[in-house]
């Protein structure tokens, strides 16, 4: 708060007069014809009687109270000292952590440089006006913030210098050595993630890169890179590498799921319930009829490419062959490829098979001979769907798999990375800019703030109406 | 100034047809029959009282005895030619609460009827331990001088009661009463000179003018100052309990007093407003009958 006349304050004086004189009025002596029937019994201590002014008396320091700052002319919000704009960068480098490890560091370099500024502003009795240059180009937001404040130009608070008329003042302790993600590839057709890991002073390094359950170290020079393969997990994910350097944003780039879900049209001349709902529920999605990237087909050959027979009537399929009569297979007895073998019925089921597969290669089958194959373009299974297997876990999970043997992994999207200029983060400190050249950033004091007067007389006047209306009960 | 300065002339009527109570006496007590004969007056029986413990048995009317199976003892009273001094209290304290004009009123009152014997009649004021007496007047026509001495004394000074009526010589002949008016508001109120005065003889009444603002705290006080003393007492929650006890222990113990020496004591309130409320309170007490 703030007073145009501060030694009108002096009315607050006169409230006080006023509270002690009527104080004193209440608190007079009064002449009796002995004080012997008043005096204190032998041993009590006297008791002060409570004195409180009454209700006038209240409302009349109010009224002074509240008058007194009116009339000084109080404001609040405002402020005398002269401004100074400071203009924060918020580049990714300003995240980098301070480099030096004798000490653990308190915050970012922006946190550091920021409140280092606001010290430094307010010390050489300036206040500062802190706004901030978002990701962009600190120096072109600094040059429009002071056109639209009012200033000539702004102290910035960054880790690069910056041209003039802006000053540029970084942190004491500039950031440490980093290594970053600079590239990344997640698109390839081979199920891998393709990373580049560049060292930015670090080095020479070991760097380990994780990508879900798969890990390359590589060594790095100083300031070089490498790029190390991934396999890409199926699904979302991330990319990590380890150590990081000061810059914690560019060491870890995440993985998507593939989008839009890939189509499957489903054929059946019969029911084909559980199929369709363990397709959807693998992520499929699932159409009936129209043209699909996958055909599945239920109890009948199928007509597409690539393609899926569940429980496939004798006959052939591409190089398959369906013989034999139908008949029940024990889910102990199965066995086949080891990469699908998670994926296989449950061990403890009886499922129904239509017959039994030769040619092609074989996916699972038991004693009496194959009973799920693959050949080019497709996959023949003569186990029934619709029986135990469809109400099987493992029945959508092999699906799942099969589809990716046949059209290959789902494409993922990754993140995008830092720009590698930001990744570079600077690692020595600008030189310290002179009170004389902050000073001269100075703009004009802050705004005037608000007037309290209008709010205070009222209030003072509504008091002495109530010190009035008190006074005559 | 007239006669008619305190009270009109219909109540000095009824005050004409009163007289002072000059005192009881021990029925069989000799010595004081003979001193109440020695100082004059007439003595006639006032009435029986049952025995109480501490009468002499010498006092008991063995023939009422015999007729009722009770003791009794017999009391008289002197009536007629005694002389009177009224001594009213003129501390600074008889200046607050009409005490002082309801004391002169009662002092001329009680003269006034004295003067109606032969006995005649005297005032006095009492302050500082000083007794200012007037010079007796033996006829209600001289009763002026009385009230101009009455007049003439301002209340000021403290109260030393026992000092003050310590001065009052013996009656050198005939009965005598003595009359005090007085708030009483004093450490020494002159109990003992009361004692000494009625152990000479004398027929001792005391007039206590109790005023309520003398024993409640005064509204929004927060001390109260002694007029007398200019001692000063902070008023607490408990004053005013404090003081009503002290009131009631006051009557009390002035009550007991004024038994145990025959002294005819009576309350008047000074903001009483007519003269029949002064002449009842006389009456009630025994002073005048």
């Amino acid at each position: 708060m703030t007073f145009d006349r501060p030694l009108l304050l002096v009315l607050a004086a006169a409230a006080l007069c006023v509270w002690w004189f009527r104080r004193r009025a209440q608190t007079a002596t009064v002449t009796v014809s002995s004080v012997a029937p008043f005096r204190g019994g032998e041993g009590a201590p006297f008791v002060a009687p409570r004195r409180s002014p009454d209700a006038a008396t209240w409302f009349a320091i109010a009224a002074a109270v509240a008058l007194a700052p009116a009339a000084a002319g109080a404001r609040i919000g405002g402020g005398a000292r002269p401004r100074v704009l400071v203009v924060v960068d918020e580049s990714p480098s300003m995240l980098a952590m301070p480099g030096a490890a004798d000490t653990p560091p308190a915050g970012t370099v922006r946190d550091l440089a920021l409140a280092e500024t606001i010290a430094r502003v307010e010390s050489v009795g300036l206040e500062p006006v802190v706004r901030s240059a978002g990701g962009g180009d600190p120096a072109a937001a600094a040059a429009a913030l002071s056109a639209a404040l009012g200033f000539r130009a702004a102290w910035i608070v960054t880790d690069r210098a910056v041209p003039a008329p802006h000053v540029a003042a970084s942190a004491s302790r500039p950031a440490g050595p980093n290594i970053g993600i600079t590239a990344i590839d997640a698109e390839r057709g081979d199920g891998t993630v393709l990373v580049r890991v560049e060292d930015f002073g670090a080095g020479p390094v070991d760097v380990e890169a994780t990508c879900g359950g798969d890990r390359r170290v590589v060594r790095l020079a100083l300031r070089g890179s490498a790029d190390v393969a991934l396999r890409r997990p199926h699904g979302a994910g991330e990319v990590r590498i380890s150590p990081g350097g000061s810059l914690a944003a560019d060491d870890v780039l995440a993985l998507h799921e593939p989008s839009p879900p890939r189509r499957v049209r489903v054929e059946a001349d019969g029911a084909a319930d559980r199929t369709v709902r363990a397709l959807r529920a693998a992520g499929f999605e699932v159409v009936r009829t129209g043209p699909g990237a996958a055909v599945v087909a239920v109890g009948k050959s199928a007509a597409g490419t690539p393609w899926i027979v569940l429980a496939a009537p004798p006959g052939t399929y591409g190089g398959l062959a369906v013989t034999g009569s139908p008949s029940e297979a024990a889910g102990g007895a199965l066995s086949g490829d080891p990469d699908l073998a998670p994926r296989l019925p449950a061990a403890g089921g009886s499922y129904r098979a239509t017959g039994r597969i030769s040619g092609g290669r074989r996916i699972f089958g038991d004693a009496e001979g194959a009973l799920a194959a693959e050949t080019e373009g497709g996959v023949a299974v003569t186990l029934d769907p619709e029986g135990a297997w469809g109400d099987d876990p493992s029945f959508p999970v092999f699906l799942m798999a099969v589809t990716d043997r046949l059209l290959g992994p789902a494409p993922a999207t990754a993140a995008t990375p830092l720009p590698r200029t930001a990744c570079d983060v600077p690692t020595a400190a600008l030189p310290r800019p002179s009170d004389d050249a902050l000073r001269a950033l100075a703009g004009p004091p802050s705004d005037e703030g608000t007037s309290l007067v209008p709010w205070l007389a009222a209030a003072a006047a509504a008091c002495a109406l109530g010190a009035a209306l008190a006074g005559r009960r | 100034m007239s006669d008619h300065r305190f009270f009109d002339a219909a109540f000095l009527r009824k005050l004409a047809a009163l007289s002072l109570a000059a005192g009881r006496v021990r029925a069989t007590d000799g010595g004081g029959l003979r001193r109440a004969d020695r100082r004059g007056g007439r003595v006639e029986f006032a009435e029986h009282r049952a025995y109480a413990p501490g009468d002499d048995i010498r006092d008991v009317d063995w023939a009422a005895a015999a007729r009722t199976g009770r003791l009794h003892v017999k009391e008289y009273e002197r009536r007629g030619d005694a002389s009177c001094l009224v001594v009213v209290d003129s501390s600074a304290s008889m200046a607050l609460h009409g005490k002082r004009r309801a004391a002169m009123r009662i002092a001329w009152a009680i003269a006034w009827v004295a003067l109606g014997s032969e006995g005649g009649a005297a005032v006095a004021t009492a302050a500082a331990g000083r007794l200012d007496r007037s010079t007796k007047v033996r006829t209600r026509a001289a009763v002026d001088a009385l009230a101009k001495h009455l007049l003439a004394a301002e209340p000021a000074g403290g109260t030393a009661l026992t000092a003050s009526l310590g001065r009052i010589p013996p009656a050198t002949r005939g009965s005598r009463v003595v009359v005090l008016v007085s708030d009483l508001l004093a450490e020494d109120d002159g109990r003992r000179a009361l004692a000494s005065i009625a152990e000479r003889g004398d027929t001792v009444g005391v007039v206590h003018l109790v005023a309520r603002e003398d024993w409640v705290p005064p509204d929004g006080a927060a001390s109260v100052v002694d007029a007398e003393t200019g001692e000063e007492v902070p008023i607490d929650a408990g004053a005013a309990a404090r003081a009503a006890a002290r009131a009631a222990r006051s009557e009390r113990e002035w009550c007991e007093f004024a038994a145990r020496h025959r002294i005819r004591y009576v309350r008047a309130d000074p903001s009483a407003p007519d003269e029949e409320t002064v002449m009842r309170a006389l009456r009630s007490g025994g002073i005048l009958s």
